[in-house]
């Protein structure tokens, strides 16, 4: 308690030197010098002090720009490619109606070993998982009609039946995929969680070099993202990871679709499991109490009496018990045995 | 089968032993004549703690369950560095009615099991009943693996343990007699008249047997 008016004091005295002290001030005079450079030549910060550059004279001649073409607006909205529209042959096969397969490619822009692959993964995922993912493949150059809006194919196509997320990408360019959610998951995923979801996949697909390989990793990043987006439906999951762009990114992939698939694994067979194990366990249980009651019975001969025995003449063995240092067979028999009676 | 004394092989149904002549009247004369009481756990020479002895007859109730044909008893006793344990065990399990054992269950069917604490040594004897069932060999396996504990003078662990060893080798010899009777039947079976052989060969001659039929 003694020390609360110290403090007081010296707060109080240093405020009062602080105002006392008042902060240095530019003479006029000297200030024209050091931006003339005839004063004090060079010392840290004096390019600060001035706006005027002393060393950059006025009447020297300024270069000419480069004569260099406007940019295009494709340029500018950052399209560095030449986009085509998507064939209107194809419009009907792609945005007629909602696809039987999760793997929409009717231009055949994937090797049909890698579109079988794709397609498998798919099926996959959708069997692991609550929210299906449909994957809309087209070629990096292209671009979606304009008579398409992704919304109303959307609404029109995946209002109803299981959840879905719908993904256009584009072979080779990742980084122009565009991730639609069909209104039951959108309504439960806020947009910066969907954008996330789509930032971490792309930036996993960037790092791959192949066209193909980066449409697989931009799957897996997909698939493993929509299973945090199930969880969010649920509401069980409060804390989903955020989309971080660090190296290890990749590395961490592989084990946690892994224990994704083990734990689907697990989810399937943990009934037939745990009952397999149960009955076991009464098999065993049985089984030891029947051998704990169980009687053994011997059949009965008709045995000679001898040495005048009514009863009994078995003679078994006999052992000393004498000499630790010895086995049980070294005595095998009493000591002096034949010296008695 | 051999003979308590001598220890050398005898024939089954030898009235005594054709290399020393012994017969029970030998263990008479030695042990006596007259019939003996006794319990189906006796402990003579005072190796057994009264803590320890539930163990025991709790080891002895579980082997009577298990067999109902058969008993185990233990006898310990200080035999002076004279008695032969075979020849003693063979004694007590013709002259001992037990009294704690049923009546059904009479000494043919006992497994004696004898501590001398003088020599420390122990011994089994068993009844006819076991006889093709049980060999020296098995007998010697229960005894050596109460060899260790008795070497401790844990006595009453050792005997338990022969015990235990004695049902594993029972349940065993259980199953192999319901598999195949007749070999067991074979190890008691009565012994082959000299005249025998001839016989067989002369009555199972079809046509003595018809004209015997006449």
């Amino acid at each position: 308690m003694k020390r609360w008016p110290c403090l007081v004091w010296v707060v109080l005295t240093t405020a009062a030197f602080a105002q006392e002290v008042a902060p240095p001030e530019w003479d006029e005079a000297d200030r024209a010098a050091v931006k003339k450079g005839e004063k004090g030549g060079f010392f840290p910060g004096s390019f600060l002090l001035t706006a005027e550059r002393p060393w950059i004279q006025a009447d020297e001649p300024q270069p000419e720009p480069l004569a260099v073409e406007p940019p295009t607006p494709e340029e500018i909205a950052g399209d560095h490619l030449a986009v085509n529209v998507v064939p209107e042959s194809f419009w009907q096969a792609y945005f007629a109606q909602r696809p039987e397969g999760f793997l929409v490619d009717p231009q055949k822009l994937l090797k049909p070993e890698h579109h079988a692959q794709q397609l498998r993964f798919l099926t996959d995922h959708a069997g692991d998982s609550t929210i299906d993912f449909y994957l809309y493949v087209f070629d990096g150059a292209q671009s979606i009609p304009g008579e398409v809006r992704a919304e109303e194919l959307i609404e029109r196509c995946f209002q109803s039946g299981r959840p879905a997320a719908v993904v256009f990408y584009f072979l080779g360019a990742p980084e122009r995929t565009e991730l639609r959610l069909s209104p039951a998951i959108a309504e439960a995923v806020s947009l910066p969680e969907q954008r996330r979801s789509l930032q971490s996949s792309v930036a996993l697909a960037s790092d791959k070099s192949g066209a193909f390989e980066q449409l697989e990793a931009f799957c897996q990043q997909m698939s493993i993202r929509l299973y945090w987006v199930e969880r969010l439906m649920k509401g069980g999951a409060e804390n989903v990871p955020a989309f971080a762009p660090s190296a290890e990114a990749p590395a961490k992939k592989p084990s946690s679709e892994k224990k994704e698939k083990l734990l689907a694994f697990a989810r399937l067979w943990a009934p037939q499991a745990g009952g397999a194990v149960a009955a076991l366990l009464l098999l065993v249980m049985l089984r030891l109490f029947w051998k704990a009651k169980a009687k053994y019975r011997f059949p009965e001969f008709e045995v000679e009496p001898r040495l005048g025995g009514e009863h009994a003449a078995g003679i078994g063995a006999v052992i000393s018990f004498t000499n630790a240092a010895l086995p049980p067979g070294g005595q095998r028999e009493q000591k002096d045995y034949l010296h008695r009676a | 089968m051999k003979c308590p004394r001598c220890v050398q092989k005898i024939h089954r149904a030898a009235d005594g032993c054709p290399h020393c002549g012994f017969s029970l009247a030998d263990a008479k004369d030695l042990f006596g004549a007259e019939e003996v009481r006794s319990r189906s756990l006796t402990d003579a020479a005072g190796l057994i703690r009264l803590d320890d002895r539930p163990k025991i007859e709790k080891a002895m109730a579980r082997f009577n369950r298990r067999f109902p044909q058969f008993f185990v008893a233990v006898h310990t006793g200080s035999f002076r560095g004279v008695a032969n344990l075979r020849q003693f065990g063979f004694w007590l399990l013709n002259q001992a009615a037990f009294d704690d054992v049923p009546l059904e269950k009479p000494n043919e069917g006992g497994i004696l099991l004898t501590l001398d604490a003088e020599s420390k040594s122990a011994g089994m004897t068993f009844g006819y009943r076991l006889d093709a069932f049980l060999t020296e060999e098995d007998t010697f396996l229960c005894l050596s693996r109460a060899h260790a504990y008795w070497l401790e003078g844990r006595y009453a662990d050792g005997i338990v343990r022969a015990i235990d060893q004695l049902e594993k080798i029972l349940i065993k010899r259980s199953r192999q007699a319901w598999w195949n009777p007749k070999k067991f039947a074979r190890r008691v079976a009565k012994p082959v008249q000299p005249d025998a052989g001839p016989r067989k060969m002369r009555e199972g001659h079809r046509a003595a047997r018809k004209e015997a039929q006449r």
